[in-house]
């Protein structure tokens, strides 16, 4: 076993993750390498050191800040499920609302402001316009 | 031996021994996320006061900055509540946590600064290394060299070393893989114990 190596299952060792069989010769190693333990005293120290640095704390304001955020979109998602549950319940067929516009356009076509009758919309057709002519006037005789 | 043979006074301080027991017992990461799915407001809640803490700490030591590690905290929670019925395994939810979180310190990273994870052969960021004042205390140093690792070092060593993660874990938050896991954490503890011992010469 390298040096190199022997330090990389240390590190690993020190973590609990180093398989028996690895941990045989590294322990082999150790025995006759005094540079690695020199190397195993330095990574027990810096364990050390990791363990005497201040945990970092979150601040007070991050739970506020997370809970009040989850509030809003709790709300809005109450929104959307309403328009949606609103939609499921109203929504019109694509046919029937093409049918409806496509009505629309012709009613509108048809009930032209020039044939209005006062009271609405009326349709009227307009008829060619026919001259009229007097007729002469009949007189029926009377009985005496 | 049946439980009438105890005394009745005695009964009763077992009884209340074990329902002290179980109130210290917490549930498990795994119970709370399945409640939390069914919409268990109060098991988020827990989970996030389990977490909150750590996740807030990998922020800031990868962040260097509190204010935009609270911010990528929040938005790390938020996100794990939106996409928690994702998460099939609830025993991994303290990996898939942290992945999360990563992702919003490499957002934050990409947003404020260029980012140290960009390959390269040396383990040091490209920070000059005397930037910083160097204080006496060995703590302190090791939080400035920390600072000075690239951030694929950094927070393998500070998932480890800080959050305990194993090095499953920590290759499953950081997309990586479990040997890739082992040979970071070897070379970043080696870089800080010669840059510690370098400083103390």
């Amino acid at each position: 076993m390298t040096c190199e190596t022997s330090r990389e299952l240390l590190s690993a060792l020190f973590d609990s993750e180093l398989g028996h069989d690895d941990q045989s010769e590294l322990f082999a190693h150790l025995g006759h390498c005094p540079a690695c333990r020199d190397a195993f005293g330095e990574l027990l120290a810096l364990r050390s050191t990791f363990c005497s640095t201040e945990q970092l704390t979150a601040p007070a304001s991050l739970e506020r800040r997370v809970m009040t955020q989850l509030r809003r979109q709790e709300s809005a998602s109450i929104l959307v499920t309403l328009r949606q549950w609103l939609m499921a319940r109203f929504t019109v067929p694509a046919p029937v609302a093409v049918a409806a516009v496509l009505l629309l356009i012709l009613g509108t076509l048809l009930l032209r402001p020039a044939a209005r009758n006062g009271n609405g919309y009326v349709y009227v057709p307009v008829l060619p316009e026919v001259e009229v002519v007097s007729s002469p006037v009949i007189n029926t005789p009377t009985h005496p | 031996m049946g439980g009438g043979n105890f005394s009745p006074g005695f009964a009763s301080i077992l009884r209340r021994a074990i329902q002290a027991e179980a109130r210290i017992v917490e549930p498990s990461d795994s119970i709370l996320v399945q409640r939390w799915k069914s919409g268990d407001r109060q098991a988020f809640t827990l989970l996030f006061r389990r977490y909150q803490n750590g996740v807030f700490a990998f922020c800031a030591r990868m962040l260097r900055d509190s204010a935009a590690a609270e911010d990528a905290a929040q938005e790390t929670f938020l996100k794990a509540h939106q996409a928690i019925a994702s998460l099939a395994d609830g025993n991994a939810f303290r990996s898939w946590l942290f992945r999360i979180a990563r992702n919003e310190v490499l957002m934050a990273l990409r947003n404020h600064r260029t980012s140290a994870l960009e390959s390269a052969e040396s383990v040091w960021s490209d920070d000059d290394p005397h930037r910083r004042a160097i204080s006496e205390e060995q703590r302190t140093i090791l939080q400035t060299v920390l600072d000075q690792l690239k951030a694929e070092y950094r927070e393998a060593i500070v998932l480890r070393e800080f959050q305990q993660l194993t090095y499953a874990e920590i290759a499953a938050a950081t997309n990586s893989t479990e040997s890739a896991v082992k040979s970071r954490i070897f070379k970043a503890r080696t870089a800080l114990a010669s840059r510690i011992r370098t400083q103390f010469q």
